[in-house]
């Protein structure tokens, strides 16, 4: 039996290589060329025990995106908090610091599509002031795919519909699936940033 | 005495020594670890490293410490190899156990790392259970700074489970790692200070429930060390000076004892090295350093307290001779070590003096052939260790490398716990640690064999592979049947030492290493060994060695600021045969078998701000396996570290 571990890094794997064959086509002198500022209301689809046992309200998802070798290198932070439900757990508040790698490719009509996987740290803040202060915090690994379609209405703005799904690694694995909906704005990356991130 | 200080007017009056020897990088059966290669890997600790050495084995614990046995050269129970920095010896241990994170250097203080796979002499040591030589960094000219931090977490945490029926054991953080240090460089000189600080969590249930026996308040070890180097170049070559500290609130396994003790810890080290040239074809190296190894009370239940100090006073004096085709070393070393437990009124010392030489010879353009000769002395008795090496450079076919040694160990170049407790020292537990010694403990023997065959096909390509054989004669063998004590969750059994045991191994590796384009290199490794003959407690014991052991690494690096790693580690099954009836006594927890080791690590690098910053994040055992080295050690799995290191050089 194949654990679900090996079966999401194979889906990596397969991103990867799905994307590989105009890897080395791609100039990396490209890299860094534009930033793209993401801002997304992200929902909770998820069916699994922890949306069972906890409601997850809206949440929010910010993040920076710029060309890096083959693809879009993410960076960001989404946000998530879980309100007690009628098994009367407290409430928790979810944020998830991501780095994250796709490709994007053009599509008809203005519309652009990235595909990508983001791995990250998952921290989880209890709000009960009956813990102890090592009780309050956890952190964990998260990892996942994403998908997002695009599509610039102004220029250099976009409008973006993106499903996602993410695995955060507690003994008991929590699974999410996530849909978002937001904004994108993009612009030519200032010289000094460039020159910091080589 | 007197021979010892007649050898040392003979070397002051004979034409002396050299610096690096071109002859030896050939003979020699070593491995280098590059910083490239430790940080390519993520590496966040020193015994880390050793996840990168081919030839050596290792368990932990706790997932911190390691214990090693280099190139079959020893099983585990004597950790005797010898562990430098920047070529002067460091003893950090106390009784025979190494724990080389306590080095008072961090990870990014390190340049390369060399390990001495075989016996041979090596900057005045006889290697003949392998030697770490741990090199760092020349700082950059003018004032320079920098900083390291590094944390690790394990997968597994309960998270928001905790308040639920699917409530599970935390498993909180691996470590935690600081370091800051700051230089000072000139044409002539350079000065480093650094510190560091390193924690680790005893979280899993399989070390926790036994720590918390002893220690129910807390569950973390902490460290910190100091570091200062002092390097001038004078008198035609470098002289360096070195000190460091470290002190080590530990939960210190004890094998006698069976379980881990709470202790603290503390080391430091004053040392003086150098060498001087006085002419074109002679130098001069010394070596003068003293060293304290305490290990103390940390608060505990039991009031356990080992009240122990080491007082190491070393001293080394050799001269070399050489020209083109030939490498001539001769030379001396003192060592008195001072055994103390204040509490007890015990204070005995040891010394131990040696008398080496070494010839190195280019016979043809095509045969080089080494010999060397190490006598150690101590207590009236006296151990003779030699070898026999050959390099034939077989031109476009690639080359041959042999070597044959021969190692007597008096049981004072032990200086373990059982030596000291036969001088009348034993730390104050409750259960009698006197051992049944079955016999006399006498010198041993080891005679070792090797041949290596290397060669590089092209640019691209190269391939090397060997065979060893080791013959072990008159070892003595600890053993212990553990008994597990549910209410306390802990181990305890009488220690039988078993003299005159033998054992015969043989073991072969090879290795292959393609660069498919240029910035991608790949490696596969593999290696076997295993024993065939021998007195049955030592075969016992040394199957707590894998018999095979293969690795496939891939290093990708698209752009010098970008690199992508991953290896694949596989180790056969291991048995611990002190823990027989473990796993009747705990339901299977505590199995003597420790099933194979398949383990996968990615590791990302980045490069920022024109190499002044660098970010790493490792994956390891991204196939969520048992990570398990030994039967009472964790169970990790999957788990990452992420870590960052800030290189401000000549800011001044």
């Amino acid at each position: 039996m194949i654990k679900s571990e090996l079966k999401l890094i194979i889906l990596l794997i397969i991103t990867f290589l799905f994307f590989y064959r105009d890897a080395f086509t791609q100039s990396i002198n490209n890299q860094y060329s534009f930033t793209r500022i993401n801002l997304d209301i992200v929902g909770n689809k998820s069916t699994d025990e922890l949306s069972r046992l906890w409601d997850a309200q809206k949440g929010f998802e910010g993040s920076v995106e710029m060309p890096f070798y083959y693809g879009n290198i993410q960076v960001g932070v989404r946000y998530i908090p879980y309100k007690e439900n009628e098994y009367f757990y407290h409430d928790f508040s979810t944020f998830y610091y991501f780095a994250g790698w796709g490709k994007e490719l053009n599509l008809p009509f203005h519309f652009r599509w990235y595909n990508g996987f983001k791995v990250g740290a998952y921290a989880m803040a209890f709000h009960d002031d009956s813990l102890t202060i090592y009780q309050k915090d956890e952190t964990e690994l998260a990892a996942g795919l994403n998908s997002r379609v695009s599509v610039e209405i102004l220029k250099n703005i976009f409008l973006n519909a993106a499903a996602d799904y993410t695995a955060v690694f507690t003994h008991k694995r929590i699974e999410l699936f996530l849909i978002s909906a937001g904004v994108s704005y993009s612009f030519k990356t200032p010289i000094w940033l460039k020159e910091f991130l080589k | 005495m007197k021979y010892f200080f007649l050898f040392i007017i003979f070397i002051f009056q004979f034409p002396l020594f050299c610096q690096s020897n071109p002859l030896e990088n050939k003979l020699t059966q070593r491995q280098v670890i590059t910083e490239a290669m430790i940080k390519a890997a993520g590496i966040q600790t020193i015994s880390g490293i050793i996840y990168l050495a081919d030839k050596w084995n290792f368990y932990s614990i706790d997932g911190y410490e390691r214990d090693l046995s280099a190139n079959n050269l020893s099983d585990f129970q004597r950790q005797n190899f010898i562990v430098m920095i920047d070529g002067q010896r460091i003893d950090d241990k106390v009784f025979d156990v190494q724990n080389i994170n306590q080095l008072p250097i961090a990870i990014d203080q390190v340049d390369y790392v060399e390990l001495i796979n075989t016996p041979q002499i090596y900057n005045g040591e006889y290697t003949e259970n392998g030697l770490i030589d741990i090199h760092t960094k020349t700082p950059a000219k003018g004032l320079s700074a920098r900083v390291f931090q590094g944390v690790g977490d394990q997968t597994g945490d309960p998270g928001p489970y905790s308040f639920t029926q699917y409530k599970s054991p935390n498993v909180d953080k691996m470590g935690y790692n600081l370091a800051a240090g700051v230089s000072l460089s000139t044409k002539d000189w350079y000065l480093n200070a650094a510190t560091k600080i390193e924690q680790n969590f005893a979280t899993d249930p399989e070390v926790n429930n036994r720590v918390s026996n002893l220690f129910p308040s807390y569950n973390k070890a902490e460290m910190t060390s100091t570091f200062y180097k002092l390097n001038v170049n004078a008198l035609g070559g470098n002289q360096e000076i070195l000190i460091g500290n470290t002190r080590h609130y530990d939960f210190f396994f004890f094998k006698p004892y069976g379980d881990e003790i709470p202790v603290n810890r503390y080391f430091k080290h004053v040392g003086l090295s150098g060498l001087i040239k006085p002419g074109n074809n002679y130098d001069i190296k010394y070596s003068a350093v003293y060293s304290t190894s305490e290990i103390g009370q940390w608060e505990n239940n039991l009031n356990i307290d080992f009240n122990w100090q080491e007082v190491n006073y070393y001293a080394k004096l050799e001269g070399d001779y050489f020209t083109r085709d030939l490498f001539l070393t001769a030379g001396a070393g003192y060592r008195k070590l001072t055994g103390e437990s204040p509490k007890d009124l015990f204070k005995k010392n040891l010394e131990t003096k040696n008398l080496y030489g070494r010839a190195d010879l280019k016979l043809s353009d095509n045969f080089i052939q080494s010999a060397g000769l190490f006598a150690v002395n101590s207590g009236g008795n006296t151990a003779m260790k030699g070898y026999l090496k050959n390099y034939w450079d077989l031109g476009s076919s690639g080359f041959l490398r042999s070597s044959y040694t021969y190692s007597e160990r008096l049981f004072q170049e032990d200086a373990n716990y059982w030596y000291w407790n036969q001088q009348g020292y034993s730390f104050n537990a409750q259960e009698n640690f006197a051992p049944l010694i079955y016999g006399n403990i006498g010198t041993s023997r080891l005679y070792t064999a090797d041949l290596d065959y290397g060669k590089d096909f092209d640019s691209t390509l190269s391939l090397s592979f060997g065979i060893s054989y080791r013959h072990f004669s008159n070892y003595y063998i600890e053993s212990q049947s553990y008994q597990y004590y549910d209410n306390q969750s802990s181990f305890y059994a009488p220690v039988e030492i078993f003299t005159n045991s033998n054992l015969k191994v043989f073991g072969g590796y090879a290795e292959i290493q393609y660069r498919i384009i240029p910035n991608l290199t790949q490696k596969i490794y593999y290696s076997y060994q295993k024993d065939f003959w021998g007195s049955p407690i030592f075969r016992d014991i040394w199957a707590e060695l894998p018999v095979h052991k293969f690795s496939y690494t891939v290093n990708f690096m698209p752009s010098p600021d970008f690199g992508i790693w991953a290896k694949i580690n596989y180790a056969s099954a291991t048995t611990w045969v002190d823990y027989k009836y473990a796993g009747l006594q705990t339901g299977e927890q505590y199995k003597m078998k420790v099933l194979p080791l398949l383990i996968a690590d990615v590791s990302v690098q980045k490069w920022l701000w024109e190499r002044r910053i660098w970010l790493n994040v490792l994956f390891r055992n991204i196939f969520n396996q048992s990570e398990k080295y030994i039967p009472i050690g964790v169970s990790n799995t999957l788990r990452f570290y992420l870590q960052i290191q800030i290189h401000l050089d000549s800011i001044l």
